[in-house]
């Protein structure tokens, strides 16, 4: 099975996305959660680190996260999917291992 | 952590990225006794991957133990392969 990249950086804040997305393998996940959340916003400084590895690996957001940050789903890179604690909760199941980065 | 999995009989196998490598460095005072004990816990495999050495200017024999250096390629692969990761 592929792995579940769990995210909760700002990639601002700390290079830990990229340092994932470096090892990520084909048909792996990344769910970005917390303040990773600002990675997925289209249109900002970060969204070339997401779209250099949008073909290899699947990205998903929490939705939560971004509501709580004042983030309209509107805001999201379309190739970013966007799922609630349900969907997390989903995602842990699909994927194994899962490999948290901070 | 990596001695607690060990002690309870699980077979565990320590990958170092990024700055983690530097934490294996030569000439630092309170680390090395750290990790030669992991041999004591049967913790064997220790794994570092090339281009986090290189990216720091080191090399295998600036560690503190003998390791098994492997490619930043190799890395999802090895991940994929263990039922459980933990980040320390």
């Amino acid at each position: 099975m592929a792995t579940l990249h769990l995210v909760n950086r700002s990639p601002s804040e700390s290079r830990t996305l990229e340092h994932c997305l470096a090892r990520a393998g084909k048909g792996d996940a990344v769910l970005l959660i917390e303040n990773a959340v600002y990675a997925a916003v289209k249109g900002a400084d970060f969204e070339a680190v997401i779209e250099s590895a949008a073909g290899r690996v699947g990205f998903y957001v929490l939705a939560p996260d971004l509501e709580a940050r004042g983030i309209k789903t509107s805001e999201i890179a379309g190739n970013i999917g966007l799922v609630d604690y349900g969907g997390f909760v989903d995602l842990t199941a699909d994927y194994q291992p899962i490999q948290f980065w901070f | 952590m990596v001695m607690t999995a060990a002690a309870f009989d699980q077979a565990v196998r320590l990958l170092i990225l990024d700055d983690g490598v530097f934490l294996l460095k030569r000439g630092q005072r309170p680390v090395a006794p750290l990790f030669e004990a992991l041999a004591l816990y049967d913790v064997e495999d220790i794994l570092v991957e090339r281009e986090s050495l290189r990216e720091r200017q080191l090399t295998a024999e600036d560690l503190v133990i003998p390791v098994r250096v492997v490619e930043r390629a190799d890395i999802a692969g090895l991940t994929a392969a263990h039922d459980v990761v933990i980040p320390c």
